[in-house]
This record gives structure tokens, sequence and C-alpha cells, in this order.
């Protein structure tokens, strides 16, 4: 606050009864400012203060913040009880005081008015600011900039949450190295003793907190390292939903400390910016997020465009399946297509990329493709996948791997041979209720050159099922994180003897679902069933 | 998944694993391996008596440590269109460069060994067996 113009604070008709009622207790006061001039006097005051008649009882300081402002003189007649106009002088004096200091108070609501309203435009200057920078560094400069007109610090630090890293600085570098070396425990304390959103201290250079009627902000601090550092304040950047980073400044040595008023400004400043810094961290989270679910979904569209649409029509066999997609991570693939030169023979491919996006989705069109061929100019399954193994790892190395469920299967005779290239097994259900399991070997593609896969043969008479599935169907977990596993799995088969394909796929799906419950699929789900028909050999 | 590694000795690193490995943490294996490699290990041993749960992307974190202990760079499923073409340098039969398994829990051991990379690495008991193989 600057030098007060005292004449004008003091409500003059308060002043006129309080001195004219000295005057009529016989006592003569008057008032001057810092330059000892006069602002108001008793009747006659001057007589007794000035003249041969009269002689000074006391004088009395007027003291605001610290600085002295004005006086009051009192006096009395030489002829006067000295005891009680000493007495009736000091309550006289101390009544003026007060009306001053009420003057002062008005004063200082009226001033704080002011500055709320430049607090308000410079945080919504902020705020505006603000709203469109999620580089956590830059709103810290902006934060910086923005206080440092209303605060005048002479170097500030703004760091992040873990209050390790600086995202920004400003000020002469010896300052700011001062600075940040007395900030860690300073913050740290004020986290510590405030746990309200926004909070705020202030510490006085020689450790003493400027405002002492703030006991909680008590302080035995570390002295700050630099010489030039005086008074410090600091701000926990937070809103409701967390901690964001911290504020600290200083003014330089032998200037004035931060006030109340200070305090407050910048713990307005420090919610504002504890969230930007929060929509900020979500923003880049987003946008993140955005490129990253634009991948998953190119990959998605080219994994369902790999699907097929309807499936080849043979008679006396029923063929259903089932494909689940997960959220993010999955690449199952599965297929169904009638080979070239032997139209009475069906290629079957159920298929599991590891990895996902478009890399994942690329591979998948790669190995269908690959595999499509391979199957049309061979008739063992084995040496199709070893093929398109050797294809993928010497000339597409991509890091991806693939495992892979393959079988040729002649719908005239029911002959069905399977391959199986790091893949889970195949279900065989038969119409007797027998569950077979085959599991011929073979490593998955994509890693090593030599796979190692041999073929396996089986027949499918009237009435059995070949079920295959990815391991998103064992790998299901419920809400609790059990896994649905391979015993249920192969219980539930068991219990579908006699049941269409579609039916088969149906209860797999249905049992998975209710098992899962409200948990999120974590991988794609695929299931395959080609059953042969009771009916067709009944006939003949 | 908590990860920790032991060095045995200068040229030996032990990664034990627990929890769960699958698609969220399989990198940070990778890491791990790396960080090992470049501190000098010559041979790694992945201790996965841990763990409880073993997905697909496990089998691309040990592949690709494999593959580091061979001087080569394993590329990212994660790194996109990057992947496709940044074509690494051939893998073969001899994945198994310094890179054992120890104390696989029968889960684990399943998932491997329907992928058929159980055969391609020395596959040891527990740790100790598989440090003292590593070691001698």
């Amino acid at each position: 606050m600057g030098s007060p113009g005292l004449g004008r604070l003091i409500d003059p008709a308060r002043l006129a009864d309080l001195l004219s009622a000295a005057a009529g207790s016989g006592l003569a006061v008057r008032l001057v400012d810092a330059s000892g001039a006069e602002i108001a006097a008793s009747p006659g005051a001057a007589a007794v203060l000035d003249g041969p008649g009269g002689a000074v009882l006391g004088r009395r300081r007027i003291e605001i913040d610290g600085a002295a402002i004005g006086e009051i003189v009192t006096g009395a007649p030489i002829d006067a009880d000295t005891a009680v106009a000493r007495s009736q002088a000091e309550l006289v004096g101390r009544a003026i005081e007060l009306v001053v200091e009420e003057a002062f108070a008005r004063r200082a609501i009226a001033t704080s008015a002011i500055t709320d309203l430049r607090e308000l435009a410079l945080l919504s200057r902020l705020t505006a600011t603000l709203a469109t920078i999620i580089d956590p560094t830059e709103i810290a400069r902006h934060v910086l900039d923005s206080v440092s007109r209303p605060l005048h610090p002479l170097a500030g630090l703004v760091f992040d949450a873990d209050s390790a890293t600086v995202l920004a600085s400003a000020g002469p570098a010896d300052a700011v190295a001062g600075l940040l070396a007395g900030a860690p425990p300073l913050v740290a304390r004020l986290r510590a003793e405030d746990p309200i959103v926004g909070s705020c201290a202030e510490i006085a250079p020689d450790g003493v907190p400027a405002d002492a009627g703030r006991p909680e902000t008590t302080v035995t601090a570390v002295h700050p390292a630099s010489p030039r550092i005086g008074g410090r304040l600091a701000a926990i950047l937070r809103t409701a939903r967390g901690e964001h980073g911290s504020i600290v400044l200083a003014r330089a040595a032998g200037s004035p400390g931060f006030d109340e008023a200070n305090r407050q400004l910048l713990a307005s400043v420090a919610t504002q910016a504890a969230l930007a810094l929060e929509r900020g961290a979500l923003q880049r989270v987003v946008v993140e997020r955005r490129a990253f679910d634009q991948e998953l979904a190119i990959g998605r569209r080219i994994q369902i465009s790999l699907m097929p649409r309807r499936f080849p029509e043979i008679e006396g066999w029923q063929i259903a399946s089932a494909y689940e997609p997960a959220r993010e991570v999955g690449g199952d693939f599965y297929d169904v297509f009638r080979l070239r030169d032997r139209r009475d023979c069906l290629g079957l491919v159920v298929a599991d990329v590891t990895g996902k996006g478009i890399p994942a989705a690329i591979l998948m069109a790669d190995a269908r493709g690959l595999i499509h061929a391979a199957a049309d100019h061979g008739d063992d399954p084995a040496e199709t996948l070893s093929r398109v193994n050797r294809i993928l790892v010497g000339e597409r190395g991509s890091g991806l791997f693939v495992t892979v469920a393959h079988a040729r299967l002649d719908a005239g005779t029911g002959r069905l041979r399977l391959a199986r290239a790091g893949h889970d097994p195949v279900h065989v259900l038969r119409a007797d209720g027998r569950l077979e399991i085959l599991d011929p070997p073979g490593r998955l593609i994509g890693m090593v050159d030599d796979i190692g896969t041999a073929s396996c043969e089986v027949i499918l008479d009237p009435g059995d099922a070949f079920i295959a599935h990815t391991d998103g169907v064992t790998d299901t977990r419920s809400e609790d994180g059990a896994f649905y596993g391979e015993e249920r799995y192969r219980a539930l088969l068991r219990g579908l003897v006699g049941r269409s394909a579609a039916e088969i796929v149906e209860a797999v799906d249905g049992d998975v679902r209710a098992f899962r419950g409200l948990a999120e699929p974590a991988d794609d789900l695929t299931l395959l069933v080609v059953r042969r028909e009771q009916g067709s050999f009944a006939a003949g | 998944m908590d990860i920790t590694t032991d060095r045995p000795s200068p040229d030996v690193a032990v990664i034990g694993l627990t929890g769960e490995l699958d698609g969220s943490n399989f990198e940070a294996v990778i890491e791990a391996g790396r960080i090992a490699r470049n501190g000098g290990a010559q041979r790694i041993v992945l201790d996965l008596a841990g763990l409880t749960y073993m997905g697909s992307s496990g089998l691309v974190a040990i592949h690709s440590i494999a593959l580091l202990l061979r001087g080569l760079e394993p590329t990212s499923p994660e790194d996109g269109w990057q992947a496709i073409h940044d074509l690494s340098s051939a893998p073969d039969t001899d994945v198994d460069a310094g890179l054992s398994l120890a104390g696989l829990p029968p889960s684990v051991e399943r998932v491997l060994d329907r992928s058929g990379m159980l055969e391609l690495f020395a596959v040891h008991p527990d740790r100790e067996t598989a440090i003292a193989a590593a070691t001698a």
C-alpha cells in the first residue's frame, strides 16, 4: 500500500465528534500526517499544545503495516490534574487510532476489490490462453508469464507432479538455480500441510512466514541457496482429481516479501494451471488414442474383409462359425474355400496373428492368400503351411507370428487331413460322443525356417464334427479373472453330441459369454465347426 | 507383472517374471532383455516360475530376446507400417543363442509347447540349474 492520504481517509464527522468530546474534557488533541502537517485538531488545541499555558501529555504514532502514517498529539492545560488528563488523553488517542485503522481497513477492502478485478482479468486471459494448449511445458511457460507482472518475482519455476522435472523456469540463471535448490522441501512441506485444492503459502526470506496470522505456514525452512533470493511463494497445482505440479516464485533479496493478496492471486492461478495441465494430459491421451484407434480400425476393416461372407454349399455338410473381435488386441481369421482343381475338397483355416492393427492385418492377408495358393497346388496341409512359412520368413520378415490350424477335407469321403502350426489342438466330436484331440506337431509360422509340421488324418463319418477354435475361447476370463480353460471347453463339447454345426457354435459362444459376464473380451475369439450330416449316409 | 533382473556373473543375466505376461507388458520384458544385453550379458536365463499366465505375446518377447542376444534388432509388432517394410534379417532355426528358460509353470509350458518353441530353447527345471548351466 502506498503513502495514504490520511486526511481523506478518515470520516470527518466522526473525527469532529471525538475532537469536540476531548475538548469538553479539557484535552487538546491534534492529528498530524507523516510529514507533521496538521489534519485536524480539537477547538483551542493550538493554545494548549503550542502556548506556555499547556503541556504535551502524549504522542501516539499511527502505524499501518509497520509504516508510520501520522501522529496523535494530546495535551492539557498546566493546571489540569495530570494523572486524570493522561488517562483521558490515552483513551482519546486510542479512539482516534481506531477510527484511522477502520478507515484503512475500508480502503484495503476497496483496494482488494480492484485487485480482484485485475485478478479476474488476468485469470480470464490465462484461461483463454491455456484452453488451446496441451503441451505441459507450454502451459507452464504461460503460467509464469501471466504472474510475472502482478507478482513481479525475480525468478519462478513450475514443476510437474513428481516435483523432479522442471516444466518451465523464468529469471536469472543463478536465482533459478537457488530457487531450484530450495524448492523441493518447500513444496513437500506445502503438500503435506495443506491438502486443499490449489493451496498456497508464502515464506519470508529468513524462513519466517511473512504473515504471522497463518501459523500453519510456519517453516523452519532451508534458507534459499542463492543470496539473491528473498521472499518465496509457492503453490501446489491441484484439482479435485489429483496433483499436476507445483509453482514456486521468489522475489529479489531486499525487496518486500509476498503478501496475502499475492498468495490469493497465486492460488487462483494455480487452480487454473492445474486444470489446464489436467485437461492437456487428457487431450494428449485422446490424440494418441485417436491415432491408435484409427490404425486399429483400418486393421479391423482389412481383417473383416478377409473373412468369408458365406460358406460354400456342400451337399451333406454343415458349416458354421463365430467370430468375436476384442476391442484392441486380436488378429484372428478363418476361411473355408473350395480347392481349385478339386471342387469336392474344402480348405479349412483357423488362424491367429500375434499383434494388432495394420501390420497384423497385412500379415493376415498375406498368410490367407499364401495358404489358398499353396493349398491349390498340393494335397498335404503340412506341406502347405511349411511353404507359407518359408515365404513369410524368407521374404516378408515382419516380426509377427501366426498360428494356424489348416485342414483339407474331402467332402466325398469324409477324409480330413490336418496340419497345425503353433495353434491350439483341433477337436473332433464323434457321433458316439467321443471327443478326439488332434494335435499334430508344428511350430508357429514366421519365426524359424523349418516349422516341423506333419499332417494327421481322420475320417469324418456322419454325425461327426470338426471343431477348430482360437485361444480367445480358452483364454476368456471371467469378471474375477478366472480362465475359461480347456477342461470346461471340452466338457461342454462332449455334451453337444447330435447337435448341428450351428447349434454347437451357438452353445460354445453362449457358454463363453456367460462365463465372461461383464468382463471385456481380451482377445479375438473364433470358432469354426464343420459337421457331416447324420442323414447323409442313412439314406444310402 | 513384475520383472527382476539378477546378474549372477558378468556375462549372465537372470530375468525373473512374476504375474501375467500378455499384450500389455511383453515389451517391458524385451526391454529388460535389451538392458541386460547392453549391460554385457551374453547369456540370459528367463525365470518364468512366477508366471500365472502367458499369452502369445510372451512368445514374441522370448523370440525378441533371443534375437537381441544374437545382435539382431527385433521388429516390434507395434511399429505400424514400418514393421512390414523394415525387413529384419531372416530368423533361422538356430534361435537358441544363449537364451534359456527356467521354471516353466504347466500353463506356460503348454503355450510354448503348442507354438513349437519349447524345443528351440534350453529348458531347466529351476533358476539354479539354469544359472549353473549358463555359467558352466
